[in-house]
């Protein structure tokens, strides 16, 4: 069961419900029972048990962290957490990479990770991660309740894609009574409308393009391989987004709210600041809990200490997108780009001082275009099927020989794709401006807002061949 | 609560209410099989044999110069499954019927309509021809409502638009241009064929055909099975053991049951101008054939 599919449309009504008419001290029950219902509705039995498991030992090794007063036992418990997590999530998501390197040095042909899957088990266990981390931090006191932890551990909006939560951000909207709030549920059904538009309005219809040029690299040159470059980067923009905005839409409904992923990531002045804008959560997790500890250890050095530190730290983001050499350059790439930064941005600031250009809108354009070109550069590597493909769009991308094929076009829907993302820019930029939830006209105008929204959707939304969220297999 | 219910009712009935408008006009949208059903009752009182099987028989069998009043029930993919839903719905209302032939395809006895990528047209049978039990378990939006079925409100307009069934007065179905055929292709056609067959499909499939065979047969009504002919970049690529299973399953059962197989998949009478592609003769030799099984039909009879 995905967001976009029919049968969350009657999950959750009824889950809202159950919520609704249970009495507060219950509530937290329904949520939890829910959770678990969603995230075995994948059909994979096993990924409830790794929850279960990733809970269980997070919660205990909590417990024991906070119970010592030694220092040393405090850091042992820590690390025994810390390795059960990246333990259970290594097996889960580098299983088919272990068996396919096994299988080739011993000759074997097991075929055991093509029926595993791993939905959800990055987030859950990057939360347990930071849970113990905060503890240990005297950041957050360990939490009691079970039950509690359990659901803030799988609460059902966030589990599959997040945002990763921090406990002290989550737990206490947990605990909290449940007041039924008219803007709250009005704003929360329309973020997850707007979602549902983003997803299987604009998304779907943007897949076919990017599917077409990377499936088939060698069949283009020029134009195409640099249109198909951008489809991309906007296909996964909207889709994660789409994504995100469903979960906290769904979680405002039940007074929850959930951490903001994204903030116009394609408007970025550089990459610093495209890594404040996209997947906010997770770069909030890889900057406190693996570039901070290691720029302090590496203090000494100076800017190399924290320019390592970062290429490090993009690196592992890189590598827990899966065991590919894709995801490794990409990560190496914009860990690249980050430690550069730390020594040309003295430079470059006093190069815009001097030249008098400092907060200037031409200024502002052409940062935004050249990060939006660095980072789809780097979605290349991302999403090329192999390393050679992605060589093969980068050398043959600025070449004139057969400059554009014009199939690439004609796919079926284009003139759709387009009303799609028109429709997308006008009601993004005009009614939607700041931010879906804010959008208070008159009740006929909002009447004729929300219509136009259910209905454009309707008559555009792709009905077959509908992808999953490109996230879902990190 | 109450205001929020109100409201959120509010926003929908306009959904709603063009959501049942483009429901009702897909269910009206002209296809085959709706078309096949109405010249199925059309001549009720005079139709003597029913064409069963998939596109190679939709294809490849045009009854026009037969001496008795044939009608062709095939559609693209169609399995044994739909071929006995169907005449189980409307044979009894067929009173003259004597014959049913059932076309049996290289991968007919390991084939399953509801669970290959095809399964979307099990609702077909149920919205158009008012057959039902054919659908896959799992569940599927398209199954329960046309406008899925059909790709949305867009795609039932443009289905609206093109408004046309290419049939001729015995349900016969001419394919349109021919397409290339080479190696190639007949590798890709049997590929194509042979991702969607499964052994382990083999023993329903049979049982289907002997459930037909002995419902019918004390019906008074004979069946005949026949394989349509392929070209040789198919014929030449499949794989020999799924072939022998075929042909030894069907001469197995139509010994046991005393009903003649017709078996044409290696026939050389048939050459490329026959085909519209690897595994479906054109117009041109669908008549060619249809003459050859009436001679068969009629002379071994």
């Amino acid at each position: 069961m995905t967001f976009n599919s029919f049968h969350y449309f009657l999950f959750l009504p009824v889950v809202y419900l159950f919520f609704y008419f249970t009495a507060d001290r219950w509530r937290w029950l329904v949520l939890l029972f829910a959770s678990y219902l969603f995230y075995a509705s994948l059909n994979a039995p096993y990924l409830l048990a790794v929850l279960l498991l990733a809970t269980g030992i997070s919660y205990a090794c909590g417990k024991c962290i906070a119970s010592q007063q030694n220092e040393a036992a405090r850091r042992s418990w820590l690390w025994i957490g810390i390795f059960a997590c990246v333990a259970i999530l290594a097996a889960m998501k580098y299983l088919p990479f272990l068996e396919s390197q096994t299988n080739s040095i011993f000759k074997l042909s097991s075929n055991l990770s093509s029926m595993v899957i791993s939905i959800g088990v990055s987030y859950f266990t990057f939360q347990a991660i930071s849970y113990l981390v905060d503890i240990y931090l005297d950041i957050e006191e360990p939490e009691q309740h079970f039950g509690y932890f359990a659901l803030y551990m799988a609460f059902f909006p966030k589990l599959l894609q997040g945002p990763i939560e921090r406990a002290g951000d989550l737990l206490p909207q947990l605990k909290c009574p449940y007041r039924f709030d008219y803007d709250a549920m009005r704003s929360g059904m329309l973020l997850f409308t707007w979602g549902f538009f983003k997803k299987v309005v604009v998304v779907d219809r943007l897949a076919p393009y990017a599917d077409q040029v990377f499936n088939n690299v060698h069949n283009y040159s020029g134009l195409s391989l640099i249109m198909g470059v951008y489809v991309y980067a906007l296909q996964i923009y909207f889709d994660f987004s789409a994504y995100t905005d469903m979960a906290r839409g769904t979680g405002r409904l039940f007074g929850i709210n959930l951490t903001e992923n994204f903030n116009s990531p394609y408007l970025a002045i550089s990459i610093s600041d495209f890594w404040r804008r996209w997947h906010i959560s997770f770069s909030r997790w890889i900057l406190d809990y693996i570039f901070k500890p290691l720029q302090l250890g590496w203090r000494s050095w100076g800017q190399v200490g924290s320019a390592v530190a970062l290429l490090i730290t993009f690196l592992v983001s890189g590598i827990w997108h899966g065991a590919s050499w894709g995801f490794v350059v990409w990560g190496g790439l914009h860990g690249l780009y980050m430690a550069s930064s730390v020594f040309y941005k003295p430079y470059q600031k006093k190069l815009h001082s001097t030249l008098g250009i400092e907060k200037t809108t031409c200024l502002k354009i052409w940062q935004i275009f050249v990060t939006f070109n660095l980072v789809s550069f780097a979605w290349i590597f991302f999403r090329a099927n192999t390393l050679d493909d992605a060589y093969y769009v980068i050398a043959n991308m600025l070449k004139t020989e057969k400059w554009f094929r014009f199939d690439f076009l004609l796919l079926q829907g284009n003139k759709l794709t387009a009303v799609a993302l028109i429709a997308y820019a006008l009601l993004s930029t005009t009614v939607f401006k700041n931010g879906i939830y804010t959008c208070n006209y008159n009740k006929y105008i909002n009447y004729i807002i929300y219509n136009g929204l259910i209905l454009l959707i309707f008559f555009l939304a792709k009905y077959s061949e509908t992808k999953d969220f490109i996230y879902f297999q990190f | 609560m109450i205001k929020l219910t109100i409201k959120i009712i509010l926003c929908l009935l306009p959904l709603i209410l063009t959501a049942i408008t483009f429901e009702l006009i897909a269910r009206r949208i002209p296809n085959s099989y709706s078309a096949k059903v109405n010249l199925l009752m059309s001549k009720k009182d005079s139709v003597e044999i029913l064409i069963m099987g998939s596109s190679h028989s939709n294809h490849g069998i045009n009854p026009k110069y037969w001496n008795k009043e044939a009608l062709n029930l095939a559609n693209a993919n169609q399995s044994l499954l739909q071929d006995y839903n169907i005449l189980s719905k409307y044979l009894p209302e067929c009173k003259k019927v004597r014959t049913v032939i059932i076309p049996i395809s290289y991968f007919s006895l390991q084939y399953d309509m509801a669970s290959s990528p095809e399964q979307r047209r099990c609702a077909y049978y149920s919205f158009y021809m008012d057959v039902k039990g054919a659908e896959s378990a799992r569940f599927d939006i398209r199954n329960h409502s046309a406008l899925f079925l059909w790709d949305g409100p867009l795609g039932v307009i443009e289905s609206m638009r093109r408004n046309k069934v290419v049939m001729n007065e015995y349900g016969y179905q001419p394919p349109d241009n021919n397409k290339t055929i080479n190696r190639e292709t007949g590798k890709k056609s049997v590929a194509m064929r042979e991702a969607n067959m499964y052994i382990n499909l083999l023993g329903s499939n049979l049982k289907i055909l002997e459930r037909m065979l002995t419902e019918f047969k004390s019906k008074d009504i004979k069946i005949i099975f026949a394989t349509i002919p392929v070209y040789t970049t198919f014929s030449q690529n499949i794989t020999k053991n799924n072939y022998d299973i075929m042909t030894s399953k069907i001469n197995n059962i139509a010994t046991k049951y005393g009903v003649k197989y017709y078996n044409y998949f290696y026939d050389n009478r048939f050459d490329v101008s026959d085909f519209w592609d690897d595994d479906h003769l054109n117009e041109k030799g669908a008549l060619k054939f249809s003459a050859i099984l009436w001679n068969d039909m009629v002379k071994k009879q």
